[in-house]
C-alpha cells in the first residue's frame, strides 16, 4: 500500500514538472512578445500584433509596453506587447501598472487601422483603471 | 481475510478495452492543457490518443486480457495531478482552495487504488468518485458569475423562455464588455432548442442551470455503475472509468463554464444502458437520437446509429425516438423559424477564421502560418473517419458503435477550427463506455454463458 501510495506521488510530481517544463520551453523557445521585441530591437517600425482574438474596447487607447518576463524570482528577457487600456490613461500610469515602459501607439483604434505597431485593434492584454 | 479481499474480484479485461480507457485518460489530460503549453504538450498529447483509440480500433476483435492496470492508474494520478494547476472560470477563494485540495488528496486515493488490496481499492475509488461529485454540485456556488458567454447566454435564454419570450430573439450581455473578438459576434442563442427545455426546470427551481449539469455527471457515473454490474465488468475496470470522468482535469470547468456536453455524457451512458436492457426500444432509440438534438456537432455517430439499426432495430421504435427528438425543435421553429434557425446554425457560419486557442491541427497551422483548410474539411473527416472506423468494428455492436462514434468525433474536432476541452470531453466519455461494454463482450464469451434472459439478447447488443 505504502508502495502503492509513493508511486502515485512520484508520478504526481513528475507530471507537475513536465508540466512546469512545459511552461518554461514556451517562454524560453517561444515567447511571441520576446520575439516582437527582438524584432523591435532590429527594425524599429516593425509589427509587434496584427492579430489574435484581444481587442480594444470602446474607449480604449493601445500602448506599446516593453515588460520584464520572469521565470518565478527570475527575470528571464524583456517582452514587448500590445496593452488596451482607458483613453484617459497617462502613459506614466499604465508604465508603472505594468511595471515596464510604454509608448501610446494609438489613441483612437480602430478595426482597419493597417499602421503602427499594434494593428487591427489587436491587443494582448487589458488594462483597467 | 487479506487473501479473500486480494481475490475477490480477480478477472482479466480485454487489452483493447483498456487501450481505449487509456486514450480517454491521455485525451482528458491533452485537452485540458490550454495556454502556454497547447502546442507544446496539450495538442501532442492529444493527437496521441487519437494514435492510442485508433490501436484499441485495430485490436477490438484481439481477445487478449489482461490484469495489468499500471498504465491506467498511473494517467488517472496525472490526471489529479494537473487538477492541482487546473485553470478556472470565475471560481472563489474558498472553492478553489476546496477544488485543488481534493485534487491533492485524489492522488493519495488513486495511489491507494492502484494498490493489490481489492477492498481498500473499492474504498479507495469511492471516496474519491464522491468527493469529486460533491465537488462538482458547489460548481454553480463556487463559481457564482463565470466570465464566459456561455454562461450568460444560457442563462439569459432560459430564463428568456420560462417567461415566455422567445429565447432565440433575446440578446445576452456582452460578458467580455467589448474585449475579445473570435472572428464574430454572437448575436443569438447559438446551442439547440432541446438544451434549454434541459435547463428550464433546473433554472425555475435553483435559479442555476449549471446545476443540471452537475447532476448529469452524477447520472452517468451512477450509470457505468449499474452498466459494469449489470455486464459483470471487472469491479476495477468501472472504477477506473468512473474516476476517468470524475478525475477529468477540466472536470470542475465543465460545470463552473456551462458547457453542454455533460448532458451528452449522461446522454449517451443512458443510451447504452436502455440499449441493455432492452436492445430494440424506444428509450434507447430515443437516447441516441437526442445527442444530435443537443449538440450540432453529433452527425456521423447519427449515421452509424441508423446504418446499425437497419436490420436489427424496430422502424416504429426510431420513427417514435425521431418524433421526440424533432419535438425538441419544432416548436420553436413554429414559434419563430428564422431566429431558431439561426441560432441553430449560427456556429457553423459564424467562424471567419480559425480558433488560435484550438486544440487542433488547423489552429496550430494558423497559429504559425496563414495556410489553413475550409470549415468543410472537419465534417467531411467525421464522415470520412466514421466510416472507416465503423467498416473495422460493425461487427462488435454496441462497443463497436461507441468506439466507432468517438474515433469520428475525435478526428473531427483535430482538424476543426474550434476544437475545445468540452468537446474532447464527450469523445473521451464514448472512449470509456466504449472501454466497459467491450470488457463485458470478453467476459460473456470466456465464461460461454449466455447470461441475459435466456435468449441471447445480451449476446446481440454486444
Amino acid at each position: 500500500m505504502i508502495g502503492a501510495i509513493s508511486r502515485s506521488i512520484a508520478i504526481a510530481v513528475l507530471t507537475l514538472a513536465v508540466w512546469g517544463l512545459g511552461q518554461i520551453t514556451y517562454i524560453v523557445a517561444i515567447c511571441p512578445p520576446h520575439r516582437a521585441w527582438m524584432r523591435a530591437h532590429a527594425d524599429a517600425s516593425t509589427v509587434v500584433l496584427d492579430s489574435g482574438e484581444g481587442v480594444a474596447r470602446p474607449g480604449d487607447a493601445i500602448f506599446v509596453c516593453e515588460t520584464p518576463h520572469h521565470i518565478g524570482p527570475i527575470l528571464w528577457h524583456e517582452d514587448l506587447g500590445c496593452f488596451c487600456a482607458p483613453e484617459t490613461v497617462t502613459v506614466e500610469r499604465l508604465s508603472q501598472s505594468v511595471n515596464g515602459s510604454c509608448t501610446v501607439d494609438k489613441p483612437f483604434p480602430r478595426r482597419d487601422d493597417a499602421w503602427g505597431a499594434c494593428r487591427h485593434a489587436r491587443c494582448n492584454h487589458h488594462e483597467n483603471f | 481475510m487479506l487473501e479473500d479481499s486480494r481475490s475477490a474480484y480477480r478477472y482479466d479485461v480485454p487489452t483493447c478495452a483498456l487501450q481505449a480507457l487509456l486514450a480517454a485518460l491521455i485525451l482528458s489530460i491533452g485537452s485540458s492543457l490550454g495556454g502556454y503549453v497547447l502546442f507544446v504538450l496539450g495538442l501532442p498529447l492529444t493527437i496521441l490518443g487519437f494514435v492510442v483509440a485508433c490501436r484499441a480500433a485495430l485490436n477490438w476483435s484481439n481477445p487478449t486480457a489482461t490484469e495489468n492496470f499500471s498504465w491506467i492508474t498511473a494517467w488517472l494520478t496525472a490526471m489529479a495531478a494537473l487538477g492541482i494547476v487546473g485553470q478556472t472560470t470565475g471560481g472563489l477563494f474558498w472553492y478553489e482552495v476546496i477544488k485543488r485540495t481534493l485534487a491533492a488528496i485524489s492522488i493519495v486515493l488513486v495511489g491507494v487504488f492502484s494498490s493489490d488490496d481489492r477492498v481498500w481499492q473499492r474504498r479507495a475509488a469511492i471516496v474519491a468518485i464522491v468527493a469529486g461529485l460533491l465537488l462538482f454540485t458547489l460548481g454553480p456556488i463556487g463559481a457564482p458569475q463565470p466570465p464566459i458567454d456561455v454562461f450568460t447566454w444560457t442563462q439569459t435564454s432560459v430564463q428568456a423562455l420560462l417567461h415566455r419570450i422567445n429565447p432565440y430573439t433575446v440578446v445576452a450581455p456582452d460578458v467580455y464588455h467589448g474585449r475579445y473578438d473570435p472572428g464574430y459576434t454572437v448575436s443569438v442563442y447559438p446551442y439547440m432548442p432541446a438544451t434549454l427545455l434541459a435547463f428550464a426546470p433546473w433554472v425555475g427551481a435553483l435559479g442555476d442551470f449549471r446545476f443540471a449539469l452537475a447532476a448529469s455527471v452524477i447520472v452517468t457515473v451512477v450509470l457505468l455503475q449499474r452498466i459494469g454490474r449489470r455486464l459483470g465488468v471487472s469491479p476495477q475496470l468501472t472504477h477506473a472509468a468512473a474516476l476517468a470522468i470524475v478525475l477529468h482535469p477540466s472536470g470542475p470547468r465543465m460545470i463552473e463554464s456551462g458547457w453542454t456536453e455533460p448532458l451528452l455524457v449522461a446522454g449517451a451512458a443512458l443510451f447504452v444502458h436502455f440499449a441493455l436492457q432492452n436492445p430494440k426500444g424506444i428509450g434507447q432509440a430515443a437516447t441516441f437520437l437526442l445527442l444530435p438534438a443537443l449538440k450540432q456537432y453529433v452527425l456521423a455517430p447519427t449515421l452509424l446509429y441508423l446504418l446499425r439499426g437497419r436490420r436489427s432495430l424496430r422502424p416504429g421504435a426510431v420513427a417514435a425516438a425521431a418524433a421526440i427528438g424533432a419535438a425538441t425543435v419544432l416548436p420553436f421553429l413554429v414559434w419563430n423559424w428564422q431566429a431558431t434557425l439561426s441560432g441553430i446554425v449560427f456556429q457553423m457560419q459564424a467562424p471567419t477564421v480559425p480558433r488560435l486557442g484550438s486544440t487542433s491541427l488547423v489552429a496550430l497551422m494558423a497559429t504559425t502560418s496563414s495556410v489553413y483548410p475550409g470549415r468543410w474539411m472537419s465534417p467531411a473527416v467525421q464522415l470520412i473517419v466514421g466510416g472507416l472506423a465503423w467498416w473495422r468494428l460493425k461487427d462488435h455492436g454496441l462497443s463497436g458503435l461507441m468506439l466507432a462514434s468517438a474515433l469520428s468525433l475525435y478526428a473531427t474536432f483535430l482538424v476543426g477550427w474550434q476544437a475545445f476541452v468540452n468537446y474532447y470531453y464527450f469523445v473521451g466519455a464514448l472512449l470509456i463506455l466504449a472501454a466497459v461494454v467491450r470488457a463485458a463482450t470478453s467476459r460473456e464469451r470466456r465464461d460461454g454463458q449466455e447470461r441475459h434472459d435466456g435468449q441471447g439478447a445480451l449476446e446481440m447488443v454486444l
